[in-house]
């Protein structure tokens, strides 16, 4: 009796562990046959501007790649700051927005990868863009496509139709001699106390390089504020700086066409005065402002056109760029293949929110044209009819727009190579925060007198000081 | 350990976590960092560094005018907030028609942001659209819009204004408190002796409120130097530097030259005087109990 109960207790230990591994091996087949492909996800970093179309776009993604997922994330209005912390922390977006200044600073730190090492097909967009703004794509130190394009369109001098033809002006100024002379006659018949306003905040470097490159071509060879090894080379008479800044204070002092009260401009504080006829010329002034100047509410609607950059007519730009962090791409090839998937959508060529180099569109780019009138450095979205119908329902005229477009010069950004303390030192494209040269011009141009060369001088020999102090403090 | 002592600690653990989290540990982090040559755009990787940021930032140029504007801005306000305050104390304290309504429009001010006190202020003061401008223009005081904001001394007159509007109610209030706490009797004993209005507010009033004084002083002090808002708002320390306060200084620092070292040395320079500040408000506290027992 008690052997076959021994028998029978073996098999019946052996019939249970057979019958859990047929229930194991059927729940695994089961699991692996039910599951869902892995989705990638991709964190987007955006600032807060037309969030509801990002978040559209990004909706139009998703429901079109099941297998990557995008995820916004409002890095918020102290953008850099927040941006910085977040890399500082260990813990950036994928993909971001990035200012010149910014992508500088990232690949000081190494902190973003070149989109190129990932997706050689990057660099395929660079025939797309408009020849000037090629090399602003490209690392100088790799020689690499470091991300695609978000927005890029010119600083431009912006005037007022009608106070330069009651001035007696048939068309806007060719040279800064002229634009003095314009502003003079305005001034001069009344139809303008300060005639010439600029974009001070962050178009502050801006306007020093279009008056600089408009008195002196941008060719290969050509510098105007450092030498290659990044030693200051305008800190003496005759420099392109030292003349640009002679024409804006004699404007101040002698002609008295620009007001001191200029550095009060931020972006929507010049659009308000160009707008408004407060001021009839309007420097560094970013393209898209042109369409918020003309708007029906403002005194000045119709009468706020583009002119091309006095002198050569060559033009800096404003720009901003979708760059990857090097910790979405350590995550491994998946990730790698996403996040280009994802940049390719936002500032590339796609068909069904699908990548399609060959017959896709910049469907992103054009949305923003299309919503905004943000132009973009692909000559074909700018050029397109209907993105062109747009511009001009906007009150742009856009026949200048884009041959401004056809002279833009990246100087701005490669003249000085971009160090990480520029914008520290010049003022930031990116922050209202004034940097080291801006307080010190605001000292000449308050000090309620015309300063002399010699003062003039000396500040430029206080900037260059400052520069080298920057330099050594950053160990370069 | 004794158990009360321990049951002592147990109930301030609540309490002490926050100060040390977000108290004590950042600013002992600061104390750390202003000793560190830490400067997130250098290649120079962080290292101690000694004195180099105190001495990086005395010999900066933009420290000096942001510590004398500091100086020149409390200068200003401080006699302004004390004396405003007193004389709108002085006033509200006083029996007549429509002074609860007066007491709570004094308070008013109090309740509003610097920041929104700020924008207000910026807005009056527009290079083109300002009110003060408009009206200056209309009293034939100035033929064209001045740029208010782009000259040193009015930029940080304008500053203070905001500041001010905002910082008077407190000590309004204190004041006040204080005055309606003068026991009569002296007011009475001094009519007898025969002194004068003048007089009766030098013996009686002034003596009474000695200590609100000192607590106003190093109250109006304090805010002096921990002003922010304003500047963020209305000038972001220009024209010419001329308005970069201490703060704003320490907060471009920090948060755009991310020149973290130099960030806390001068949060320690700020954190030093205020301990010293902080030191003079408990005296004034304590001579102000003092007073109460009399």
């Amino acid at each position: 009796m008690s052997e076959e109960r021994k028998i029978s207790r073996r098999k019946y230990v052996a019939y249970a562990g057979a019958g859990v591994v047929v229930v194991a091996a059927a729940a695994a087949g089961g699991y692996y046959a039910t599951r869902k492909p892995k989705v990638e996800e991709i964190e987007w970093g955006i600032w807060p501007w037309g969030v509801e179309l990002v978040n559209d776009n990004a909706r139009i993604f998703n429901e079109n790649n099941p297998d990557v997922r995008i995820k916004v994330t409002d890095i918020g209005g102290a953008y850099t700051t927040n941006l910085y912390t977040r890399y500082q922390a260990g813990n950036p977006p994928d993909i971001h927005y990035s200012t010149p200044d910014v992508v500088t600073f990232l690949q000081f730190k190494k902190w973003i990868i070149d989109i190129e090492d990932y997706a050689p097909d990057a660099r395929k967009y660079l025939n797309d863009m408009y020849p000037g703004v090629r090399d602003f794509h490209i690392n100088p130190s790799t020689g690499k496509v470091h991300g695609l394009c978000y927005w890029l369109g010119p600083y431009c001098l912006a005037y007022n139709k009608r106070h330069i033809k009651e001035a007696g002006f048939d068309a806007p100024p060719k040279t800064y001699d002229e634009l003095a002379e314009q502003a003079l006659a305005i001034k001069k018949k009344g139809i303008a106390e300060y005639p010439i306003g600029a974009l001070w905040s962050w178009g502050f470097p801006a306007m020093w390089y279009n008056i600089m490159i408009g008195n002196v071509e941008p060719k290969p060879g050509v510098k105007y504020l450092f030498d290659e090894n990044l030693n200051p080379i305008f800190a003496d008479k005759g420099t392109a700086f030292y003349d640009a800044v002679k024409w804006f204070l004699d404007r101040v002092f002698i002609d008295k066409t620009i007001s001191p009260g200029v550095r009060e401009y931020d972006e929507s504080g010049i659009t308000t005065a160009i707008g408004s006829g407060t001021v009839s010329f309007a420097l560094a002034f970013p393209d898209y402002d042109v369409g918020a100047a003309n708007s029906p509410e403002m005194k000045e609607t119709g009468n706020i056109k583009i002119a091309m950059n006095p002198g050569t007519g060559y033009a800096v730009f404003h720009a901003a760029t979708y760059n990857v962090s090097k910790a979405c791409v350590d995550r491994g090839k998946s990730a790698q293949q996403a996040v280009w998937r994802v940049m390719e959508y936002v500032g590339g060529k796609t068909t069904n929110a699908k990548p399609d180099y060959e017959h896709g569109t910049f469907f992103v780019c054009k949305r923003l044209i299309d919503k905004y009138g943000v132009t973009s450095a692909y000559k074909v979205v700018n050029e397109d009819p209907t993105s062109i119908q747009v511009m001009e329902g906007m009150g742009i005229n856009t026949d200048v727009l884009l041959q401004q477009f056809g002279r833009l010069s990246s100087v701005l950004w490669r003249d000085p190579m971009q160090t990480p303390w520029w914008g520290d030192w010049f003022s930031s494209p990116s922050s209202e925060a004034g940097g080291r040269v801006m307080p010190k011009f605001e000292a000449l141009l308050t000090a309620g007198r015309a300063p002399s060369e010699d003062d003039i001088l000396g500040f430029l020999k206080d900037i260059a000081n400052d520069w080298m102090v920057s330099k050594k403090e950053a160990g370069m | 350990m004794d158990p009360k002592i321990k049951t002592l600690l147990m109930c301030l653990i609540p309490a002490l976590t926050p100060l040390f989290l977000f108290g004590f540990y950042p600013l002992g982090y600061a104390f750390y960092l202003s000793f560190t040559f830490y400067n997130l755009k250098s290649a120079i990787p962080p290292h101690f560094t000694g004195l180099g940021n105190f001495i990086g930032l005395i010999s900066d140029s933009v420290f000096k005018i942001s510590v004398t504007s500091n100086i020149i801005f409390a200068l200003i306000t401080i006699p302004l907030i004390t004396l405003v305050s007193l004389g709108e104390a002085l006033l509200l304290s006083k029996d007549f028609r429509g002074v609860k309504f007066m007491q709570v429009l004094a308070l008013i001010p109090w309740g509003i942001p610097l920041v929104v006190s700020g924008s207000i202020y910026r807005f009056i003061f527009d290079l083109n659209f300002g009110l003060f401008n408009h009206i200056m223009v209309k009293l034939g005081l100035i033929d064209v819009y001045q740029s208010w904001l782009s000259m040193k001394w009015p930029a940080l007159l304008i500053v203070a204004l905001a500041y001010l509007w905002v910082q008077t109610p407190l000590p309004t209030l204190l004041f006040l408190a204080g005055i309606q706490s003068i026991p009569p009797e002296l007011y009475e004993a001094a009519l007898i002796d025969g002194a004068k209005p003048l007089a009766r507010f030098k013996i009686v009033t002034f003596n009474w409120l000695k200590p609100i004084f000192f607590i106003v002083l190093v109250y109006a002090s304090l805010m002096a130097l921990w002003v922010f808002d304003p500047i963020y708002v209305i000038t972001s320390g220009g024209p010419a530097n001329f308005t970069k306060l201490l703060t704003y200084y320490t907060y471009e620092k920090m948060f755009y030259f991310l020149n973290f070292g130099q960030a806390g040395a001068a949060t320690i320079i700020i954190f030093s005087v205020t301990v010293i500040l902080i030191y003079l408000y408990f005296r004034a506290l304590r001579l102000g109990r003092l007073r109460l027992k009399v």
